[in-house]
């Protein structure tokens, strides 16, 4: 057999283990042997997707140290073989023509070539100046060993809080929402619902351009003739809807009104289930004072305040009709269905998106649609760890590692005690969520602006902040701000930035992440990478070795050694070195250390190697009596977690009422901060595209992405272009009250919106639609709203420049 | 010589698609799965044309969706890494 055959028969058996896979809906034998495997020359092994939180694994194949073949993981129960257009790219997101090789720093306005040695240097004096004004701005492309190390850099080695991730931009509002219901963050269902569920709920959601391969195990079922209602609920009409028994569409902000409207029908009719909440529920509100644990309130109060929600009132409010109202609460008041929700950044990016994320689960809770297979509120995230690193590693400005706070003296106690570190050493002071953060880095030093550097890494604020001219621009006009970004290829930030890392990614380095049903996964590196790059933990370590040998009493734990003292065979390993990094297993040595946080909140870990083995573990993993390792699917419930005290059924046992009852709560509709008006008649709404992934700088390098997708338009309904005089593919101009963006219109394109609503996607650098967009944010998660702003709209008599 | 592994999903389990997609000499069909799941493989001559070929596919009346499982690109032309 020639290798074209060969390749072509491998590619057979794949297609048609896949082909069996989806028509018996079995789910694939856990791997528990070696991943790696060398056929014909090219060697394969395992790694979970760069892309979004799906968390697909895909088989590597690379050869003469460099990938070549990529092919969906059979062996992983997340996506069965098969991936989306862009998890079958992946591979090309590493070989872009531009990839950054070595460390450049800006001199007299130009980035020029700097050795290694010189920019560490540089970070490390940045921090030794002022510690305090000095942040780390992450995210949840980090893999848990690298916010791990960030984390601990900053809170046990710096004294502060100044670390915040991206993940504040898409995820926030759904920990806040986890934290106000079940005292604990992270989702009680997993992707196992899907496979079950009678009925889906997607609430200001588009699954088959966001998380294609979830999407597609529903819609199998379909194809297979199984009987599920899948119903969509969305500001505008996507590629979702169009797969959709039911599509409704809703006004901004009228997802509240429909929580509220339909638990308040299920309470009128008598159709919720009492059992249920009379045994494992407890009401809050937000009192007097609002906080995020609130304040009980009794079942009465509660559905007193609720009834302000008639099904009129909700329908004018939500914009749905009282007859699809009638329909969600005729489903919800079946005991004999069953029901998930999901929700990505369209319940999460709001300015009430904890009161959004809280009510949905508080419908689950009211209607007992929960804890059973098939019965589940579940947040979807859009990074690969934004669950993994961001949540679990607490490199947030108020946490620490395993869901632990920095404002809690028990708390600080443990972490201190895990680290090896002199009481007092962690900081009680919160530090600047990333709005913030962002706002003083742009604000004169003597006028409060306490930021003077900012050290990014995985992420492109340039690009992704809200109102970049408030947030961003301001701060290169100011001589003593200093912005620092690793990353692997230039972006809108790195162009901005006074220093520029040259990074590995994927499979270049070691890794573990965490998707959006608490399963934490493992790769090994596979390739070099290009130049003089280097791995995000490894330039962490040697900036924290650095302010060591600068004399930063920090960087020593209590016994002396260096915060990431590393020993192979009784003798330290100076990983702070780069021909030393892989020496040893750095991502063990720190998944080890951060793994001794995981059992305060019930976020059992496994050892590392367990991860090796497996296609990912979803959270608490508890070790068996004969020495194996079991998962969890569904928290909270008797029937598999192993938290769960015998004959409870259900047992809330982070309960904020301190009674293991999950709390349903009351949020009052209110309009949003921006709406609307005769000066800015149109809604704004931003979002991606099933080609791109977040700010485009991976994808935007595949040819066959960038070709599907070239550039950034604006959606603009029918009715609205032919008033205007608009054509398909004119220049438009809009216009919010922060910024001014031209671009080509598309109408009845693949998304449509309604009358009076544009929307942009946001992965094009050159047309970046965060110029319009408003920086006001959730009270509680800090969370800020890129679904909802005010624009004006005119017609151009040019056509942007072509990409 | 781009090889891809996908599967056709088919709308109809009645449908006579298969017989019809067997004429394109591009394509090697597999055994139909459950009579809606069709293993099949690729072979273009360029990654563009295996895009193209896939976009026709899902034109295609009775194909409700196409996955692309495998994708061999070892062939293809990589471009070169320069230092910016």
């Amino acid at each position: 057999m020639n290798r074209r055959q060969f390749l072509h028969s491998a590619a057979m058996t794949a297609a048609t283990l896949a082909a069996t896979r989806l028509a018996g809906s079995k789910e694939p034998e856990r791997s528990s042997s070696p991943s790696l495997r060398v056929v014909d020359g090219v060697t394969w092994d395992k790694a979970p997707c760069r892309f979004c939180g799906t968390g697909c694994h895909v088989q590597v194949g690379t050869k003469a140290g460099r990938v070549v073949a990529i092919a969906g993981d059979e062996k992983a129960e997340v996506n069965k073989g098969l991936l989306c257009v862009k998890g079958y790219h992946v591979g090309l997101a590493l070989y872009g023509e531009d990839r950054l090789t070595q460390p450049l720093l800006r001199k007299n306005g130009k980035l020029e070539p700097i050795s290694w040695e010189e920019a560490v240097e540089i970070v490390a004096k940045r921090a030794l100046k002022n510690p305090q004004g000095f942040a780390v701005y992450g995210s949840g492309q980090w893999t848990i060993p690298e916010g791990y190390a960030a984390t601990k850099l900053v809170k046990a080695g710096l004294g502060t809080n100044q670390i915040d991730p991206n993940a504040r931009l898409c995820m926030a509002s759904a920990v806040t929402g986890f934290l106000s219901v079940y005292g604990v963050d992270e989702p009680a269902g997993c992707y196992d619902d899907l496979d079950v569920c009678d009925v889906l709920l997607l609430w200001g959601n588009n699954p088959a351009e966001m998380h294609p391969v979830l999407f597609s195990r529903v819609l199998d079922r379909k194809v297979r003739g199984e009987r599920v209602t899948l119903i969509d609920m969305g500001t505008r009409e996507t590629r979702s809807s169009a797969l959709c028994d039911h599509s409704f569409r809703m006004k901004p902000q009228g997802d509240l009104a429909i929580a509220l409207g339909v638990m308040n029908l299920l309470v009128q009719r008598g159709t919720y289930d009492q059992d249920f909440v009379e045994k494992h529920c407890a009401f809050r509100a937000l009192g007097v004072t609002p906080t995020l644990q609130g304040e009980a309130i009794g079942i009465e109060d509660w559905k007193r305040q609720l009834s302000e929600y008639t099904p009129e009132r909700a329908a004018a409010l939500s914009g749905l009709t009282v007859a699809e109202l009638t329909l969600l609460a005729d489903l919800f008041g079946r005991r004999d269905l069953k029901i998930t929700s999901l929700w990505c950044m369209g319940m999460n990016q709001h300015t009430r998106g904890t009161a959004i994320n809280a009510l949905v689960h508080g419908l689950h809770l009211l209607s007992g649609h929960f804890g059973t297979p098939g019965n589940a509120p579940t947040s979807l995230t859009g990074q690969p760890s934004a669950c993994g690193t961001e949540r679990d590693d607490g490199t947030v400005v108020n946490g620490l590692p395993g869901g632990l706070l920095v404002e809690n003296d028990d708390h600080r106690a443990k972490a201190e005690a895990i680290w090896n570190l002199p009481p007092g050493r962690i900081s009680k002071t919160i530090g600047h969520h990333t709005v913030e953060m962002w706002k003083r880095f742009s604000t004169a030093s003597d006028k409060g602006g306490d930021i003077d550097t900012i050290w990014v890494q995985v992420t492109n604020p340039g690009q992704s902040m809200p109102n970049l001219n408030e947030l961003v621009a301001p701060s290169r006009k100011l001589s003593d701000k200093f912005l620092i970004v690793s990353d692997v290829y230039p972006t809108a930030t790195t162009r901005i930035a006074d220093l520029v890392l040259p990074s590995a990614m994927w499979v270049e380095k070691n890794g573990m992440v965490g998707n959006s049903e608490r399963r934490t996964q493992q790769w090994f590196k596979m390739v070099d990478p290009p130049g003089q790059a280097r791995d995000d933990c490894w330039q962490i370590i040697a900036v924290a070795h650095k302010l060591l040998e600068l004399g930063h009493p920090g960087m020593k734990d209590r016994d002396g050694k260096f915060l990431f003292h590393t020993e192979k065979d009784g003798k330290e390993v100076p990983v702070w070195e780069w021909p030393h990094f892989y020496d040893t297993n750095v991502d063990q040595r720190l998944f080890d250390e951060y793994r001794k946080f995981s059992t305060f909140k019930h976020k059992d870990l496994a050892p590392y190697a367990e991860y090796v083995k497996a296609r990912g573990l979803r959270w608490p993993v508890v070790e068996q009596p004969d020495g194996t390792w079991r998962e969890t699917r569904f928290r909270f419930a008797e029937h598999d977690d192993p938290y769960v005290k015998k004959g409870a059924v259900y047992q809330f046992y982070h309960s904020t009422s301190h009674d293991d009852r999950a709390q349903i709560w009351f949020h009052p509709y209110t309009a949003p901060p921006e709406v609307p008006d005769q000066a800015y008649p149109f809604w704004l709404c931003t979002g991606r595209v099933i080609e791109h992934w977040h700010t485009g700088t991976l994808t935007m390098r595949i040819p066959q992405l960038h070709r599907s997708m070239p550039q950034a338009y604006v959606e603009l309904n029918r009715k609205d272009a032919r008033r205007m005089g608009v054509s398909n593919g004119e220049v438009v101009r809009l216009e919010s009250r922060r910024g001014v963006l031209e671009l080509p219109a598309w109408i009845d394109g693949r998304g449509s919106p309604p009358p009076g609503t544009l929307f942009i996607p946001f992965f094009d650098e050159t047309l970046l639609a965060n110029l319009l967009t408003l920086e006001a944010y959730d009270p509680f998660s800090k969370q800020p709203d890129y679904k909802k702003c005010a624009v004006r709209v005119k017609k151009m008599p040019l056509r942007p420049r072509a990409r | 010589m781009p090889i891809s592994g996908l599967v056709i999903r088919l709308k109809s389990t009645r449908s006579e698609l298969p017989s019809r997609l067997a004429e394109d000499a591009r394509l090697t069909l597999g055994d139909l799965q459950a009579r809606c799941f069709l293993p099949a493989v690729l072979e273009t001559s360029t990654l563009q044309e295996a895009e193209h070929v896939v976009e026709e596919l899902l034109a295609r009346e009775g194909i409700l969706g196409v996955d692309v499982v495998t994708v061999d690109f070892s062939d293809s032309v990589y471009p070169a890494i320069e230092a910016p």
